[in-house]
């Protein structure tokens, strides 16, 4: 992350954003929240401009070059739709395979959560991330399609107030956060990934059942990654064919669970590290 | 015998099929939908190369415990599933 004056530039999945903050104190949450990602060599392509809030006299004010996007009076909406914007954008223009599921890894491990919104994937991945796993994504399981390597996405954990309470129950009040508040792994006790990672473990978590790992097929896999793919039907095929290569060496699960934090000590004990991992 | 069983039978140019923990699982690029085959579907499909469904009875004949009859019943039952779903054609002679 590069820092001059109130600019934050970041490059994440490959798009070169610059955060033009205005609010000092948000420009510092801001810059905690995005401190993990990779600094961009190259000019900024995107530009969000933040102006507005206390210091400022008014209401907050959200700009996607040049063209305004929101304007509220609560900064936490406006962080809120600030990350929404940054989400969509990235994934749209990320060239590889975008896979809805929550990454964690150990070692060069990369293990997958997929699930749609509102599956638990972002509890199970903070809690994962809070246990000893390190932190890859809470949205997307994002891969090269020349190379097969998992393309870190490690945007701030966004979880509700009841998740946060579950997962870090001693952090500070939230800042007036009403939805999802956007944390970053150190705020759980945990990091985030650093290393390049493969493809090991493909984890379908499903909440509300027994605490349980059990192997899977890949076979039964497969379809479900497809099904939970971000781009469009077009490219479908070719999705397939990477995807399936993606997956032949890699370990499938089922796991049972009812509380985040026992699944994630569950797979901290039983996943054993695979030759990715190493 | 079923007629299926006499006539020539391979994958659709539209099915794209992995194999995958020893089954295969096909994408249907013309129906954007992806099939999963079972042990003894996969074993059908792997001689899905031109041959009829007779030959590809016989060939499995000795690999299954059931009876010659059953295997030509079991053969034509998914020949006729993945003929009729598009994932297999009857090639010209």
């Amino acid at each position: 992350m590069s820092l001059t004056g109130t600019n934050i530039d970041i490059d994440l999945l490959g798009t070169r954003v610059r955060t033009i903050v205005d609010d000092l104190e948000l420009a510092g949450h801001l810059r905690h929240l995005l401190s993990d990602l990779r600094v961009p060599d190259e000019p900024p392509t995107e530009i969000f401009e933040i102006t507005g809030g206390v210091t400022q006299g008014g209401d907050w004010v959200l700009r996607h070059n040049e063209r305004g996007t929101l304007q509220t009076s609560s900064r936490a909406s406006l962080v809120e739709r600030f990350f929404a914007a940054l989400n969509e954008l990235v994934l749209d223009d990320f060239g590889g395979i975008a896979i809805h599921a929550g990454v964690v890894a150990q070692g060069r491990g990369a293990i997958a959560i997929p699930g749609k919104s509102g599956a638990g994937k972002s509890t199970l991945t903070a809690a994962c991330v809070a246990a000893g796993f390190s932190y890859v994504s809470d949205e997307a399981l994002c891969i090269d399609r020349s190379t097969g390597e998992v393309v870190p996405y490690p945007r701030p954990l966004m979880l509700s107030a009841t998740s946060r309470f579950l997962i870090a129950p001693k952090m500070q009040p939230d800042g007036g956060y009403v939805g999802k508040r956007p944390l970053s792994p150190a705020d759980i006790g945990g990091r985030t990934s650093s290393v390049t990672l493969r493809l090991a473990d493909i984890v379908m978590a499903e909440r509300g059942s027994t605490l349980n790992l059990e192997p899977l097929s890949l076979s039964i896999v497969l379809p479900e990654l497809l099904e939970r793919c971000f781009e469009g039907h077009g490219q479908r095929a070719e999705t397939f064919e990477l995807l399936s290569t993606a997956v032949r060496d890699c370990r499938a699960w089922r796991l049972g669970y009812q509380d985040a934090l026992d699944a994630a000590a569950l797979l901290r004990r039983a996943l054993p590290f695979s030759q990715a991992s190493g | 015998m079923s007629e299926i069983l006499e006539r020539p039978v391979a994958a659709a140019p539209t099915a794209l099929a992995r194999e995958i923990d020893g089954n295969f699982t096909i994408y249907d690029k013309q129906n954007d939908r992806v099939m999963v085959l079972n042990d003894s579907a996969s074993a059908i499909w792997r001689l899905c190369d031109g041959r009829t469904g007779l030959a590809i009875a016989h060939e499995l004949a000795g690999g299954f415990a059931a009876s010659p009859g059953e295997i030509e019943r079991d053969v034509a039952t998914v020949l006729e599933e993945l003929t009729s779903t598009g994932l297999l054609v009857h090639p010209a002679h």
